[in-house]
This record gives structure tokens, sequence and C-alpha cells, in this order.
């Protein structure tokens, strides 16, 4: 069990939203309520982590949108969307949105507690993942442009003579960016190096692939 | 059930749904394993269709010439990965519903572990409903493909 479990309730619907909070202090949850889901993703980035209970009274659409923006921002955050008889279609949508999953309005609480405790168990792995993320942002500011070109080729499976050819300079000029690139990221092997691009977001480029 | 004069011939469609009989750790093995199996083999036997698993529960609509439905339906009824195997749709189809074979989805989400539910409950009243979920996700995740 964890000590302070967080729940982010967004709903547009007053009472119901004050309702649900304090069910769900009942529970145990410490919970912070929002009106409107723009509310909570402007306040994302400074929230402790947490599951977040969206609540999508108006179109679809605006719900998807909600999630996609919330998760670029916390991808550590589980979401739950949650909808008055929310059809398949709506349902799948917000799973492939990335949404841990999709409840109706009104739930039994048995069932929100069901959702929430895996929401809960997966946060600390989701969290970790979201603070290697942030890491690998902060190592890759140390990189040149040259560097992060280098980098991508050598993840991307290229040799040093590949690379050499393909950004018109000297061999020894690639070994030269690969021995920084090393030491700037300490790290001393290709999967490191590899684990790191798919952190900091630089996919690799190969010239053969394509 | 029923058993369409078309079904030796024609096309097939098979829907049913299993217990996972791995423990939750190597489940997801076994998934992978699977799909990396299914998407040539299905693909070879002009099978088409979509599995889904819920974490205990496998789900999966087959359709395809009646031969390979039967051919594959016996080695998924000889895998011990998978028991208490229930049919809910057997028998001649007019046209198919999947254009290929894909993983539909495998996860925890709750809602859909409750429609999966729903088909043992309410039985086949409700195989149309749990061939749209996976007909949803497989549309979905083809309009989400960059
Ligand atoms: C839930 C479940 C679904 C499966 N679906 C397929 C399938 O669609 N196509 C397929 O060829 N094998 C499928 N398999 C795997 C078969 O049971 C079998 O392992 C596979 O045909 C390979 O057999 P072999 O390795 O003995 O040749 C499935 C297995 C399970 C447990």
């Amino acid at each position: 069990m964890f000590k302070k479990r967080v729940a982010y309730i967004v709903d547009s619907d007053a009472s119901y939203r004050r309702r649900f909070a304090l069910a769900l202090r009942h529970q145990g949850l410490e919970t912070r309520a929002f009106s409107s889901d723009a509310d909570l993703v402007e306040a994302a980035s400074y929230l402790p982590a947490g599951c977040v209970l969206l609540a999508i009274r108006g179109p679809e659409r605006s719900g998807l949108d909600t999630i996609r923006r919330l998760l670029a921002q916390r991808s550590d955050m589980p979401v739950i969307m949650m909808r008055v008889d929310p059809t398949i279609r709506e349902a799948v949508q917000a799973l492939r949105a990335g949404a841990v999953d999709c409840l109706p309005i009104p739930c039994p609480m048995a069932k929100v507690r069901l959702a929430l405790d895996y929401a809960y168990e997966i946060l600390p792995a989701k969290v970790a993942h979201q603070q290697f993320i942030g890491e690998a942002a902060a190592l890759r500011a140390h990189l040149t442009s040259r560097e992060e070109e280098v980098l991508k080729r050598i993840v991307g499976g290229m040799t040093n003579r590949q690379i050499a050819l393909d950004l018109a300079i000297g061999v020894r000029t690639v070994e030269m960016h690969r021995g920084n690139i090393m030491q700037k990221l300490r790290m001393d092997n290709l999967v490191a190096l590899i684990r790191f691009a798919t952190l900091a977001g630089i996919a690799g480029s190969n010239e053969d692939a394509a | 059930m029923t058993q369409s004069p078309l079904y030796r011939f024609g096309l097939a469609g098979w829907l049913y749904a299993s217990r996972c009989a791995l423990p939750s750790a190597w489940a997801q093995r076994a998934v992978d394993d699977i799909v990396a199996k299914s998407i040539p083999r299905n693909a070879s036997l002009e099978v088409t269709g979509a599995l889904l698993f819920t974490g205990s529960r496998f789900v999966q609509f087959l359709e395809g010439p009646a031969e390979s439905v039967v051919a594959i339906r016996q080695n998924i009824l000889a895998d011990r990965r998978h028991h208490d195997i229930v049919t809910f749709l057997s028998g001649g189809r007019v046209e198919r519903i999947f254009s290929n074979w894909s993983l539909a989805y495998a996860g925890p989400s709750l809602f859909v572990a409750d429609k999966i539910e729903n088909l043992f409950h309410n039985g086949v009243h409700n195989t149309s409903e749990v061939i749209d979920l996976l007909e949803q996700f497989v549309i979905i995740a083809e309009a989400n493909k960059p």
C-alpha cells in the first residue's frame, strides 16, 4: 500500500465531482478536483504523480485530445476516462489514446477501486520511466548537433566508415565524436546508447533503412 | 451451433473464448509468441480476424476458407497454454469482416473484460458486440498508423 495515493478528478458536473471526491476520500485516497480538463492540463506539470479520473461529458473528440495532451506532458500518470454510457467505439478510442481504462458514469465504487488498484500498481514504474526520460533529455543537452547526427547513425546500426561516408567527414573524426559522445553520456556500450537514444527521443537513422 | 451448407467449401468463421493457463508473469510472453507465429501462418492460410487478451481470458475471431479455419482450430484446441475453450460462433460466413489478422488488444481494461464476461452471461446475443469490439480496436489501430 502507498502512503499517499493521489487521485485527480476532472468533471464539469460540480455535484457529481464533489460526491465522487468524497467517496474516494472515504477509500483513503487524497483527491484534487478540477472543473475542466483545461485546468488539469495547465497544472499537470506541477502535480505530484497520481491517477487521473477524467469525466468526459461533452463531445468525445475533446476528451481524446485531453488524454493525448495530458500524456504528452505526464506519461507517468495513468488516466481513466469516465463517461455516461460509453460506447464500444468511445472506450476503444480512449484506450488507443493511452487511457488505462474507461469506466461508466455512474460507476460502482468496487469497480472504481479495481481500476485504481491497477493504476496505482503500475504508477511507480511509470514514474521511474518518466524520470529516465527527464535524465536522458538533460544529458542530450550536452551533445552538439554534430554529435547527435553521429549518434543517430550509431544507433541506426551504421559502422564508423559508413557514418564517415554518409556525413562526408573523416573516419578519424567519427571516432573522435564517438569517444566524446560516450564520455559525455558516461556510457561505454552500444546497448546503453540505444536505450539512451530511445528515452531521449533520438530516432536511429540508417542509410539502408527507409 | 449453426452449421451452414457453406461450411465445407466456403468462408467459415469461429468465435471462441478461453482462459489463459499461464501465470500472469508468463502470459505476456505467450501472447507475444502466439502473435509472432500467427501473423505469418494465418496470412498463408488466408485466415483473418483478431485476438484479444484481458490478462485472464483470450477471445478470438477467425474467418477464412473452411479448411484453413478447421486446421487452425485444431491447433488452438490442442494448445495447453489455455483451457475452458467455449465456442460462441461457428459456421459459414457471408463475407469477411477483417482484412488481416492482428492482436486487437492485450491489457487490463475492465471495460473490455466486462464485455467479454457479458458474452458468457448473455451468450449468443452478445457475439456481435464482441466482434464489434475486436473490429473497433483494429479499425482505430489502422487509423492511427503513421
Ligand atoms: C489463444 C490462442 C490463440 C492462438 N491463435 C492462433 C492463430 O490464430 N493462428 C495460429 O496459427 N496459431 C494460433 N495459436 C497457436 C497454436 O495453438 C499453435 O501453437 C500454433 O499453430 C503453432 O503450433 P506449432 O508450433 O506446434 O507448429 C494460438 C494459441 C492460443 C493459446
